[in-house]
């Protein structure tokens, strides 16, 4: 309980922090209503993500091992050994491959400033990256496409299996900040988006995925996985 | 002499929250000792507005100043302006404690006028009336009339706010000084004036730089002045932190999430404290978060959701929080957007509720309950 209400506490200040920047932007012209609408509506999209996957592995953990040890720690729940040197790595950064060693160093970074608190900047920057990911990519999608693609699309990336480790602190999150920066500058030049599938078969995909996704959290579940 | 309207809404204020925090003493003298009379009355005063908590330390050094030797060497940690007045006031009163009473009284009078006036100018005067009623009504404002800093330093941030809504940047600078002097938070005061100085010449419609902006650099050089009375004396701007951190308040700087889960163990380890103190402090925190983000989504004015977001961040970074209800007393904002929940249900649920809690805790408090 004392960690689900420290967690609570240290992401709602955030969030408010997050909420007044945009609200600000807004207020002083820099930024669009309905781009700022964009953006709330990316952050409660990984938030509900990330939410269900990690209700999932812990009702999983609960399941399966009868209790877990400080169940709403992250390492508790989650136990793939790239995972476990990520957040050895956010402590100190060092070699855990390129890109997830800036991933730590930007981590480590983060936590100093808020007191030492590593890992849960870690996640924290995790979501950063990836909300502002998905709306950078629903930007660009909604200029060559139109709004629901955009949302479709944004919605199916969160679904796609193995897309929980966008929500962890690792190289995804920075992969997919770096890809929607780079799609965003140059995916003007796609004259518009001829793909679109029709409900029926995108509820089929997203079931798909969903049974996929699942499969992977419960394998960084059992350790099995990343 | 015939009053205005307005003279009469502030004569109204003046009655209502006096009134509130003396009706409360009556009672408790009466659920205790079943009678009422002056003496009693003096005698609680004496022992619960004058005596309590850190109210010494105030009546120290506004009668010998900071001192670098001995116990009281500690007292750096208070900020000078309240025992400075103190200290003044005393020359007519002959009395420090019953100065520092005096002085709160009047902050907290002039911080429910300048509250109602606050919220007047962009809301009703039903809206103005339910967030001085609110503020008259939180459970820990008794804290307002006693010797602590509570009381001016609510009339002086919320003249702050008052005078940057009205964009005088002379006379918020000024008040914001004042502030700074009275206590930490004095200084966070400086984000909403950045705020409104930053939107007036850089937003929408800007209007020139002008030389008076300046001014609000007082705010920061409140807090300044502060360092400067630390470096003097220790030569170490930063002494208080040191004392803050030993005997007896053990203070640290702390994540908020560390805290508060901090707070949750130490309710499980003394559960007679709990339900005023650490329980509360974590049912504050997180009442006071979904106010500002109500107000977020309500698009309250940003200067005030700043001020409160930064306010209740900057509070509970303290490790080791006992005081956490008292501290809150000062969250401005809280009342500005609780002013604007509409006529209905929640409107009166909320002043039922709060009608409720001021009992229950003034009660407490008059009780002798370790509420600090």
């Amino acid at each position: 309980m004392a960690e689900i209400l420290g967690f609570l506490s240290g992401t709602g200040i955030l969030a408010l922090v997050g909420a007044l920047i945009v609200a600000f932007l807004g207020q002083m012209g820099w930024v669009r209503r309905d781009t700022a609408r964009l953006w709330g509506r990316s952050a409660v999209m990984v938030c509900g993500a990330g939410a269900l996957y990690f209700g999932c592995a812990l009702v999983f953990g609960l399941s399966v091992y009868g209790k877990i040890e400080g169940a709403l720690t992250l390492d508790a729940v989650f136990r793939g050994p790239y995972l476990r040197s990520m957040l050895a790595a956010l402590e100190s950064p060092q070699g855990v491959g390129p890109v997830s060693t800036v991933f730590a160093w930007l981590g480590f970074a983060l936590g100093k400033v808020l007191f030492g608190q590593f890992v849960f900047c870690g996640i924290a920057l995790a979501w950063l990256m990836t909300v502002t990911g998905l709306f950078l990519l629903q930007l660009r999608l909604r200029t060559i496409a139109d709004g629901s693609t955009a949302r479709d699309a944004a919605f199916l990336l969160l679904c796609l299996p193995g897309s929980v480790f966008f929500l962890l602190p690792g190289a995804a999150p920075l992969c997919l900040l770096i890809c929607a920066v780079v799609f965003y500058l140059f995916g003007n030049r796609i004259k518009s988006w001829k793909i679109r599938l029709s409900p029926s078969a995108y509820g089929g995909a997203l079931a798909l995925c969903a049974v996929l996704s699942a499969a992977v959290v419960i394998g960084l579940a059992e350790g099995k996985l990343g | 002499m015939k009053l205005t309207r307005r003279g009469r809404d502030w004569l109204l204020i003046l009655l209502t929250v006096l009134g509130l925090h003396y009706l409360m003493m009556a009672l408790h003298l009466f659920l205790s000792a079943g009678s009422f009379s002056f003496s009693a009355l003096g005698e609680l005063i004496s022992q619960r507005l004058m005596e309590p908590g850190d109210a010494t330390r105030y009546i120290d050094i506004a009668q010998h100043g900071y001192v670098t030797q001995g116990e009281n060497a500690i007292n750096l940690v208070f900020y000078p302006l309240y025992p400075l007045l103190m200290r003044w006031l005393g020359w007519l009163t002959f009395s420090l404690p019953l100065s520092g009473v005096i002085i709160s009284h009047i902050g907290y009078c002039a911080a429910s006028i300048l509250l109602y006036e606050l919220i007047l100018l962009d809301g009703d005067r039903r809206n103005a009336w339910d967030g001085v009623l609110l503020m008259a009504l939180y459970p820990f404002s008794m804290f307002a009339l006693g010797v602590f800093t509570e009381g001016i330093f609510l009339a002086l941030s919320i003249g702050c706010l008052y005078a940057l809504r009205k964009r005088r940047f002379l006379a918020a600078g000024i008040v914001g000084f004042l502030a700074a002097l009275t206590r930490t938070q004095g200084i966070l005061l400086f984000f909403p004036a950045v705020y409104e100085w930053v939107t007036l010449r850089f937003g929408p419609g800007k209007e020139k730089l002008r030389w008076q902006d300046v001014f609000l650099l007082l705010i920061p050089a409140g807090f300044g002045v502060y360092l400067g009375i630390n470096g003097a004396l220790y030569g170490n701007c930063f002494q208080f932190l040191k004392f803050e951190a030993g005997e007896p308040w053990y203070q640290s700087t702390q994540w908020i999430g560390q805290n508060i889960a901090l707070q949750y163990g130490l309710a499980g380890e003394y559960p007679a404290l709990a339900w005023y103190i650490y329980i509360l402090q974590i049912a504050l925190y997180f009442f006071i978060l979904a106010v500002l983000g109500w107000g977020v989504c309500q698009r309250e004015r940003m200067a005030y959701l700043l001020y409160g977001g930064v306010y209740l961040g900057f509070s509970y970074l303290s490790g080791w929080m006992i005081s956490g209800g008292r501290y809150m007393l000062c969250c401005v904002p809280v009342y500005i957007i609780l002013s604007k929940v509409k006529d209905g249900l929640p409107r009166r649920f909320l002043l039922l509720g709060a009608g409720l809690l001021f009992f229950l805790y003034s009660l407490l408090y008059l009780r002798g309950y370790a509420i600090m």
